[in-house]
């Protein structure tokens, strides 16, 4: 069975969350790929995650639930998917 | 000027030569090296018949671990082109994320193999391309080693699958460049084959060059689903999302639907920067006056009072059922996810059910629908939903159904009754 790589954009729930803390939760909670900072605008800053799922039912959710249940977090977006 | 970019989406039925055909594609213009591919050809007789596929599901126990995510392999240039590739996933789930996902296909690949033929995935994909608005496809006849390399058989596969292509939606199938190829031995992937003497269309590569660069719907009247909302200190109300159709400029007065509240655009930015006005794709966060935060959430669309977004009270839409446990009747009320927004909603008539394979109405107000079918529905939203008609503003009309933790069917919605 392939694998999925999905890029998710997770918004903080406002300007004064830390997403340094915010980070190290989604590590802790997912083996991600990669992290990133995307800046979104007026000081707002969104955290790009590339994590990895199974080509199989279920898709996206399960993480896309996991992510938005953290502390701190506002909403999740699937920005993009490829098999890899 | 900057080479453009051009986001390539791969479909075709699962062992038809995707992989194959990418990492053949990626070797033959220099982004993977020979020594890559001996490395998996000196693993074995599996090494050997997966060795350009491998380039694409490269270092395999790392990624299964979760190590490595290489999404450096998904790019590759021609002269006129950067390209990068998506390959459209197996499972039907996903399809969800294709639909309400940002990252637009401009063009796309399928993949059919020469000795296999049409199958159930390779229509579901490319419905789901014309679903999708990418207007632009190349055809991959592959396998064509299978088949002795014999016109006969690709011609009559090319009829074939340019019926399937108008049956799904594409009228312009006829203009679709379409090569019959060998991924695995390379026969018309970058260079004209020796093999195939009789065709004497473009390679597969050349094909891929023929894309255009989808142009932005600037002309359509602006819509921008809301991502999220804030309150931010020092500035005020700032939604965040991306425009889909038509332009923003500063000092527009916005509508946001369905509250049908109205705000003035103090100043818009992107990625930090202040900009005058917003196009298609731009992903984009803007202050306005005169709404608070909790008067906005996310699913609202926002468009200029000349031609707000149309908030439905039943709309009818056109939709593949693609999993269902049972069967689906009136009655049933799913999610429906369009743009930002999630919504239930009830599915008050089955208008007809259509055949697949050839588009034809063969059941008028069928008792039920299920998988596999193509069907009209009448469906009315739990609470205000924006919804716009294919016709008029086709990047908001395409919705998945979900229930039950799974991708019930993919649509989009073909007539609108508007609630005001
Ligand atoms: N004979 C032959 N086999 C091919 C060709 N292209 C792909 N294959 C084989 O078909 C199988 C599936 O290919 P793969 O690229 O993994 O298919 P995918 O599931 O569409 O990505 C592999 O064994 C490939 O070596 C081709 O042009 N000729
Ligand atoms: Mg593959």
């Amino acid at each position: 069975m392939g694998r999925v790589a999905v890029t998710i954009r997770v918004m903080p729930e406002g300007t004064e969350v830390d997403l340094g803390e915010l980070e190290r939760r989604i590590r802790e909670l997912v083996q991600v790929g990669s992290i990133s900072r995307e800046p979104i605008a007026f000081g707002l800053e969104a955290l790009l995650v590339v994590a990895t799922v199974p080509d199989a039912a279920g898709g996206t959710e399960p993480l896309e639930k996991a992510l938005e249940a953290l502390p701190g977090v506002g909403s999740v977006q699937v920005v993009g998917i490829t098999l890899i | 000027m900057a080479k453009p970019h051009l986001n390539l989406v791969t479909m075709g039925h699962v062992d038809h030569g995707k992989s194959t055909l990418l990492g053949r594609l990626l070797f033959e213009t220099g982004v993977v090296k020979e020594e890559e591919i001996k490395k998996f050809e000196a693993l074995g007789d599996k090494g050997k018949a997966f060795k350009f596929a491998w380039v694409m599901d490269d270092l395999k126990e790392e990624r299964e671990r979760g190590l490595t995510i290489d999404l450096a392999h998904r790019k590759f240039e021609t002269d006129k082109y950067y390209f990068t590739l998506i390959d459209a996933p197996g499972h039907r789930d996903f399809v969800k994320n294709m639909i309400t996902g940002a990252s637009q296909a401009d063009a796309g690949i399928l993949v059919v193999a020469a000795d296999d033929g049409i199958m159930p995935q390779t229509r579901e994909h490319a419905a789901l391309a014309f679903t999708l608005g990418v207007g632009q496809l190349a055809v991959a006849v592959n396998k064509m080693d299978l088949v002795e390399y014999k016109k006969e058989v690709y011609e009559k596969l090319r009829s074939e699958i340019m019926e399937m292509l108008r049956v799904v939606g594409f009228r312009n199938a006829d203009k679709f460049p379409f090569v019959p190829v060998s991924a695995f031995h390379g026969e018309n992937v970058t260079k004209p084959s020796e093999k195939m003497k009789w065709y004497s269309g473009p390679t597969m590569l050349q094909a891929l060059d023929s894309f255009v660069i989808p142009p932005k719907p600037i002309d359509k009247p602006l819509r921008i689903p809301i991502q999220d909302v804030y309150s931010i200190t020092g500035v005020g109300t700032v939604p965040v999302g991306r425009v889909e159709t038509g332009v923003l400029k500063v000092g527009d007065t916005l509508v946001l639907e369905p509250s049908g509240k109205t705000g003035e655009v103090k100043s818009i930015e992107m990625h930090h920067e202040s900009i005058p006005k917003a196009e298609p794709g731009d992903n984009i966060g803007f202050n306005i006056r005169g709404i608070a935060k909790n008067e906005i959430r996310r699913g609202d669309v926002a468009g200029l009072p000349s031609s707000p977004p149309t908030v439905a009270s039943e709309f009818v839409a056109r939709i593949a059922v693609l999993q269902h446990p049972t069967a689906i009747a009136v009655g049933y009320t799913p999610v429906f996810h369009v743009h930002t927004a999630q919504v239930a909603c009830q599915i008050t008539e089955i208008i007809n059910k259509l055949d697949p394979r050839t588009g034809q109405v063969v059941e008028e107000h069928p008792q039920f629908i299920k998988k596999g079918d193509m069907a009209t529905i009448r469906v009315k939203p739990t609470k205000p939903l924006v919804i716009e008609k294919v016709s008029d503003i086709p990047q908001l009309a395409r919705f998945a159904i979900r229930d039950m933790g799974m991708t019930i069917a993919a649509g989009v919605c073909i007539d609108v009754v508007k609630a005001k």
